[in-house]
């Protein structure tokens, strides 16, 4: 089995129990998410339990890839559970992590770890290659540790006052390493089990979504800490160098002679990243350099002098954006009197503070505040807003309906965010429903659903914060609602970025709007004869064609992002600036690296009828949860309010016989022809089109004979009569 | 640029003014990763704000309105108006009433001698 070691890692927190699962035994489903999937659907026996039960079991599962030097592809993690954050039912849930924890996994010999029950008292996990050990917190006073002083305790306990590069033999007997261990930890956040806790991994890897710290602190699971001395058995090394050599030289800028108008676009998600750029959203200082993930060429993230902010990036880099607003507008105007300055206006002399405020370190300690308690971004990204307006509205602050002293008089300043993260993580006032999430807690302040009807409240779907707009990003929201979580996929952004940002610059987009379709659909097996998936102009917002794109886009995203483990911010790459053609390595890519390490012969198309596969099952658990077609639904204000980006938001569209490209920027969504869509979608995947239920015949179509089995057990098999409409 | 009108205190203190939670304006920005940030605006520094971001999501004509009936700047809103129309594309338009709002702003923090507040 090349690319894989072999086993996977099964420790029982209950019983203090260390065993092994054959990895060839999950190996059909081809890693990470399939198999953690799998591995979850045989050991929980009652899918109905909570997050915080015992019986919860946690899969962190590598992929082949993991490890090697597979182009963007070489650094995944998948984690997966029962979760704690999306309402009114917390899904089986996944999130993922880069950095190193997974290479360094393979190296020890695992492929992935599955954590069942829960201890007693405060544990952590110390694997160093095949000697595993269950300890306990007390020894190194772990609990109560942030996750920085968590991972320092441990690389210390581990690599003793040895330097980051010395050599260290991690077991008395064993190999010598360079390297120090990879740890997992979560911070108070989720020792406290806030349902908005993330486990943090190195300074700003984080597994953010589903509230996945909260289930370690009900396992009462500290950290898991691993170095590993081995290597991976690549089946073919030379083909995996070539074909890296081959990905770098075809669809990425070359480092010498950088074109400038077309560089800024290989930064762009789901396009493979040219050279390393940080993905911040504050002005870097000089003493800063890019930081990637293992095996990676592109490194997104960012360490710096200080170390304040090192490695966060996109979201925990942007939430705190009262300050970043602020800030701007001081730098702005301060801009703007230099201006006058250079004019030969009258200067002033407030100039040199300006510039100092131009260094946001706000920003960055923002940054590590939320990493060191293990907080989720994104909830808090959307949730001060709505504090604020809350608070603006007069029904939120000291005295008022909504009792609190946060000081929004400081609202912009580190000392509002290290109150309002002391409140959560002491349950303190207003603290104990914010800690639900903000979802939760403005249901316990009566204000839910009046808030969703306006959109005060900007959560979008299954109460999770709006990362993209429903109403213009068809597919993220739709996929969104038809399964889990955010999805966080950026696979289709450039579709309609692109068009976005060069209407607004007045160039226009690069490619005829029906070209810049075909470069998207011509690849996109099994449906790629249909180009207007792509289209997401209003006419089209509920047709067949978009139920096939959504379709496409979930089974991709499940076997080649979440299983096979290719980075996000990387892949697909439909559309790339660096090559030729813009024709970008999605397709030809993807299978070339897998096959090189596994020495499979998997084709695009396998991967994609796998995910089809996986999607399934995730769709079966979730049914088994208690779904049903009735509660797929968005919150009021996405039907009932138009969406607000009057900027130049375009996407290719077909209109009277030919293709353009128009602005999509403000809608909103019907409701009855989003019931429409919700019909064709489920026939297109062969379930039940009146309660979302998977059919028999489909499910064993794909080998899942044993879980329609269960779910015929639970009275919830769909009904293969039910498979038609009236439209 | 420069024609906008001197003010008095009285006027640049209520134009820099916060505004209530029924005269907010909502706008917001877009970042190719992070996503679409819908925001409410609360002020005319707030506004030049989100015109600095990359990917300004804002109403013109609606920002016209606000400036006129809600901050109360007649000056500033006709100057909007006529720049919206003078401009060949978004990115003009967004970055002249930048320059616009940035030096409304500057004026006002003279009149105020506010400078020190930042
Ligand atoms: S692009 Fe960024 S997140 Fe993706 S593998 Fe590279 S460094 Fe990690």
């Amino acid at each position: 089995m090349n690319g894989y070691t072999g086993k996977i890692l099964r420790i029982n927190l209950s019983r203090a129990a260390i065993s092994t699962i054959d990895t060839a035994a999950y190996a059909q489903w081809g890693g990470g998410h399939g198999m953690g999937s799998a591995i979850f659907f045989d050991l929980v026996k009652d899918k109905t339990i909570t997050g915080l039960d015992p019986s919860n079991v946690m899969t962190i599962m590598t992929s082949p890839l993991t490890g090697t030097l597979a182009f963007g592809a070489g650094s995944r993690i998948e984690l997966q559970a029962i979760g704690l954050q999306a309402y009114p039912l917390p899904w089986f849930t996944r999130s993922g992590i880069g950095g190193r924890f997974g290479a360094m996994l393979k190296f020890a010999g695992w492929d992935g770890i599955v954590i069942e029950g829960a201890s007693d008292v405060p544990v952590w996990i110390d694997i160093r290659d095949e000697d595993v050990r269950i300890r306990p917190c007390s020894e190194l006073s772990l609990w109560g540790m942030d996750t920085v002083q968590c991972q320092e305790t441990i690389w210390a306990f581990i690599a003793g006052g040895s330097r980051y590069g010395d050599w260290i033999q991690p077991l008395k007997s064993g190999n010598r390493t360079t390297q120090r261990p990879a740890v997992l930890a979560i911070g108070p956040a989720g020792e406290r089990l806030i349902k908005i806790a993330s486990i943090i991994h190195d300074s700003g890897n984080a597994s953010g979504q589903g509230g996945f710290g909260a289930i370690w602190g009900a396992k009462k699971l500290k950290a898991i800490s691993v170095i590993g001395t081995g290597d991976i058995l690549v089946a073919d090394p030379k083909a995996l160098f070539e074909a890296r050599r081959w990905a770098i030289s075809q669809y990425t800028f070359p480092l010498d002679s950088i074109d400038a108008t077309k560089s800024m676009w290989a930064t762009m998600p789901s396009n493979l990243r040219s050279f390393p750029m940080p993905l911040v959203f504050w002005k870097r200082p000089p003493d800063s350099r890019p930081q990637a993930c293992f095996g990676c060429q592109a490194g997104c993230r960012c360490r710096y002098g200080d170390a304040i902010g090192n490695e966060s990036s996109c979201k925990e880099t942007g939430f705190y954006q009262f300050y970043k607003l602020r800030h701007m507008a001081a730098n702005a105007v301060g801009n703007t009197i230099a201006f006058l300055d250079s004019i030969g206006k009258k200067s002033t002399a407030i100039l040199d503070e300006l510039y100092e405020r131009m260094l946001p370190i706000t920003q960055r300690r923002a940054a590590d505040i939320i990493q060191r308690s293990g907080i989720n971004a994104g909830e808090f990204e959307k949730g001060i807003p709505y504090l604020r307006d809350l608070n603006k509205l007069g029904v939120l602050g000291p005295g008022k309906d909504i009792d609190t002293d946060l000081p929004f008089d400081k609202l912009g300043e580190i000392e509002f965010l290290e109150r309002l993260v002391e409140i959560i993580l002491n349950r303190e006032g207003i603290g104990e429903d914010i800690a639900e999430g903000f979802t939760r807690a403005a249901e316990r302040w009566g204000r839910l659903e009046k808030d969703l009807k306006t959109g005060l409240l900007n959560c979008s779907y299954w109460g999770l914060p709006m990362h993209y707009d429903p109403r213009v990003s068809l597919e993220w929201g739709y996929g969104t609602i038809l399964g889990d979580r955010d999805i966080n996929e950026h696979c289709f952004n450039p579709l309609y970025m692109i068009p976005m940002i060069t209407t607004f610059m007045g160039s226009g987009p690069p490619l005829p709007a029906e070209e810049f379709a075909h470069l998207y659909t011509d690849r996109m097996v099994p449906f790629q004869n249909d180009p207007r998936m792509v289209d997401f102009s209003d006419d089209n917002m509920y047709s067949e064609s978009v139920a096939k794109l959504v379709a496409w886009h979930r089974r991709y995203s499940r076997f080649w992002k979440h299983s096979a483990l290719f980075c996000d911010l990387q892949y697909p790459d439909f559309f790339n600036w660096a090559a030729p053609d813009y024709k970008g390595i999605t397709g030809e890519g993807e299978p070339r690296f897998f096959n090189a390490v596994t020495g499979t012969a998997m084709s695009f198309a396998d991967g994609i009828e796998l995910g089809r596969k996986i999607w399934n099952l995730d769709n079966a658990i979730w049914v088994l949860q208690g779904r049903h077609r009735d509660m797929v639904k968005f919150p009021d204000y996405i039907y009932d309010t138009t969406s607000p980006w009057w900027g130049t938001f375009h996407c290719p569209a077909y209109r009277d016989g030919t293709w353009e490209y128009v602005p999509i920027g403000t809608r909103s969504l019907d409701r009855e022809k989003f019931e429409q869509f919700k019909t064709l979608y489920y026939r297109l995947e062969g379930w039940d089109t009146t309660t979302g239920w998977p059919t028999r015949s489909t499910l064993e179509s794909l080998g899942l004979g044993y879980v329609a089995d269960e779910l015929e057990r639970d009275g919830k098999i769909g009904n293969p009569n039910n498979g038609s409409c009236e439209l | 640029m420069d024609d906008l009108p001197a003010l008095e205190k009285d006027a640049a203190e209520r134009i820099v003014r916060e505004v209530d939670f029924q005269h907010r304006l909502i706008a917001g920005y877009v970042h190719e990763r992070a996503g679409m940030m819908q925001l409410a605006l609360y002020s005319l520094e707030e506004v030049f704000a989100l015109l600095n971001t990359a990917f300004p999501q804002i109403n013109l004509g609606e920002l016209e309105r606000w400036i006129r009936t809600v901050i109360g700047d007649t000056a500033l809103a006709d100057r909007v108006r006529e720049t919206v129309a003078l401009s060949e594309n978004r990115h003009q338009s967004i970055s002249r009433i930048r320059d616009l709002v940035g030096l409304r702003l500057v004026q006002c923090r003279k009149a105020c001698a506010l400078y020190t507040a930042f």
